[in-house]
């Protein structure tokens, strides 16, 4: 392998790290605050990508309307579930088992809604047209659109960050994490800051179902496979960590990329649990968990 | 400006307050006695709202809070230091502060500094401690922080369960000396305590509280006087000095 390759491969690890990253956020930033695993977390991602189908393909509008479009349509429709389902659950006291029901028929439903309005059959979505074409520098020519997907994604974890550690509803965020009864009982709405996050949740997951759109396919099921990595990613990070999911993101990103380069994309996913279940041995809690919290 | 009427709280089936009539006026302080088990934590649990009662009726101000979810109990100005403290660990000093005051100036528009001065007045060791982790301060620090807090949304009053649980007595001492301050702020209190000399040096009137139901209601000094009761109630048989202060 010479270096060239080897760069090219790094930042294919990088991109397949990206869209790792931006789906688990969500998933592992409500687990953090609301102790709630959302099966419903990839129905959002598809219905990203299917969104900007009809945004860019039918409308005619740019990429860039579709993005925005994508998170605001994705935040309305999840935070619409919190407040009809998880919310109502919650406050009779039912919260684990029955959410998890709850959201993996609200993404069954949801996915047979999205065969009824958009076909079965895969699509295929463009890279938007200021983003064709390779960057070239040095050695190594890679696709912008990739280059993109990475930065974007690095924007936005780092404007995640932001919010939960120099923000005041950031810090009323963490507080419910760490202690929600307390936290409510020194005068936190806790159950309209819960929606607001859940919301943002599937709002960025929308936003990575678009980046997605022209890397993956666009169909049904396009949701299936990844969301098994997105487990392991958020496991190996450590549940509730935000840091956590950006490191093992990045460690699995780079391990599916050199495994699928060098032996094949199988072997490759069957290193990605073996390293899982040998960093689980070592630290039960994942590298950053410390039981539920954000950071 | 606290008054519970009837109250009747249960865990699931278990029928914890059989029917609690309690009251504190502005500018008292109250303290719920007994011993461990009769219901003192769930009657702090009842006001805030995070165990609503089924039966009865708690007013604030003459208002109907029975049925108030948690965040908005506290947003009428009643602060809550809960049990073993409930601080955010994770979370620095100052984080552990901002909580309430960030509730806090939603609506009333109060300034960071002027909150932050009138605690560290009173606790002036939390102002070298802002950015150390909650979790990590000592066990007099941390009621300190709890207490911070408690006042900081407690702006009409506060409910303290057991401050003084598990500390050193030089502490407690430290801790009796910021209570009194507050007092004399005409803050009004509502504190249980199974530290009946804490209570003594703080307390105007007591509630002594026996399987859910309030047994006697006595001024702190004549409750000092009556070692039959402090016997029957709270097992105690040494005599008890009377209280060093005089209200």
């Amino acid at each position: 392998m010479t270096f060239a390759t080897f760069l090219v491969q790094v930042l294919n690890g990088l991109t397949i790290a990206a869209i790792y990253i931006l789906l688990a956020s969500g998933l592992t930033i409500v687990f953090g605050l609301q102790g709630i695993v959302n099966c419903a977390h990839g129905f959002f991602y598809m219905l990203g990508a299917y969104l900007t189908l009809t945004v860019v393909g039918k409308l005619g509008l740019s990429f860039w309307v579709a993005l925005p479009v994508a998170f605001l349509a994705n935040f309305l429709l999840g935070a619409a579930l919190e407040i009809a389902g998880i919310r109502k659950l919650t406050s009779w006291g039912r919260e684990f088992t029955h959410n998890l029901i709850l959201t993996l028929g609200f993404a069954l439903v949801g996915q047979e809604a999205v065969k009824l309005i958009w076909g079965t059959i895969p699509q295929l979505m463009n890279v938007p047209s200021s983003l064709t074409g390779m960057a070239t520098f040095g050695p190594v020519s890679y696709p912008k659109y990739w280059l993109f997907v990475i930065a974007f994604t690095g924007l936005v974890m780092l404007a995640l960050y932001l919010f939960f550690t120099r923000t005041g509803l950031g810090i009323l965020v963490r507080s419910i994490a760490l202690n929600s009864e307390v936290s409510q009982s020194l005068g936190t709405n806790a159950p309209r800051i819960n929606t607001l996050i859940f919301g943002v949740g599937t709002g960025v997951a929308g936003m990575a179902g678009v980046l997605a759109g022209p890397i993956l396919s666009v169909d049904p099921n396009m949701a299936f496979e990844l969301l098994i990595i997105i487990f392991v990613v958020i496991i190996f990070g450590g549940l509730g960590s935000l840091v956590g999911v950006v490191v093992s993101g990045i460690i699995i990103g780079l391990i599916i990329a050199f495994g699928t380069a060098l032996v094949t994309g199988m072997f490759a996913k069957i290193l990605a649990f073996a390293v899982m279940i040998a960093i689980l041995i070592v630290k039960p809690l994942g590298l950053f968990g410390r039981g539920a919290q954000l950071e | 400006m606290l008054e519970l009427k009837g109250i009747h709280t249960y865990y699931g089936e278990s029928h914890i307050l059989q029917g609690i009539h309690l009251q504190v006026k502005e500018g008292e302080c109250v303290a719920l006695l007994g011993p461990n088990g009769m219901g003192k934590t769930t009657t702090l649990r009842t006001v805030m709202g995070l165990t609503p009662a089924r039966l009865g009726t708690v007013l604030f101000k003459e208002r109907d809070i029975t049925h108030y979810p948690p965040f908005e109990i506290a947003r009428l100005g009643i602060g809550f230091v809960p049990e073993d403290r409930g601080l955010f660990g994770d979370l620095t000093v100052v984080e552990n502060l901002k909580v309430p005051f960030l509730n806090l100036r939603q609506r009333q528009g109060r300034r960071w500094a002027e909150v932050e001065d009138r605690i560290y007045a009173l606790f002036p060791v939390l102002s070298e401690r802002k950015k150390q982790m909650a979790g990590t301060l000592s066990g007099g620090e941390q009621q300190m922080l709890a207490t911070a807090r408690g006042l900081i949304s407690g702006e009409e009053m506060v409910l303290l369960d057991e401050p003084t649980e598990g500390l050193a007595p030089r502490v407690i001492q430290n801790l009796i000396g910021a209570f009194r301050k507050i007092m004399e702020q005409k803050h009004t209190m509502l504190l249980v305590e199974q530290n009946i000399h804490t209570a003594m040096e703080i307390a105007n009137r007591c509630y002594i509280l026996e399987k859910g139901r309030i047994k006697i209601e006595e001024p702190m000094s004549v409750l000092c006087q009556r070692p039959d009761l402090l016997h029957q109630y709270l097992g105690i048989v040494q005599t008890i000095d009377s209280p060093s202060v005089n209200r």
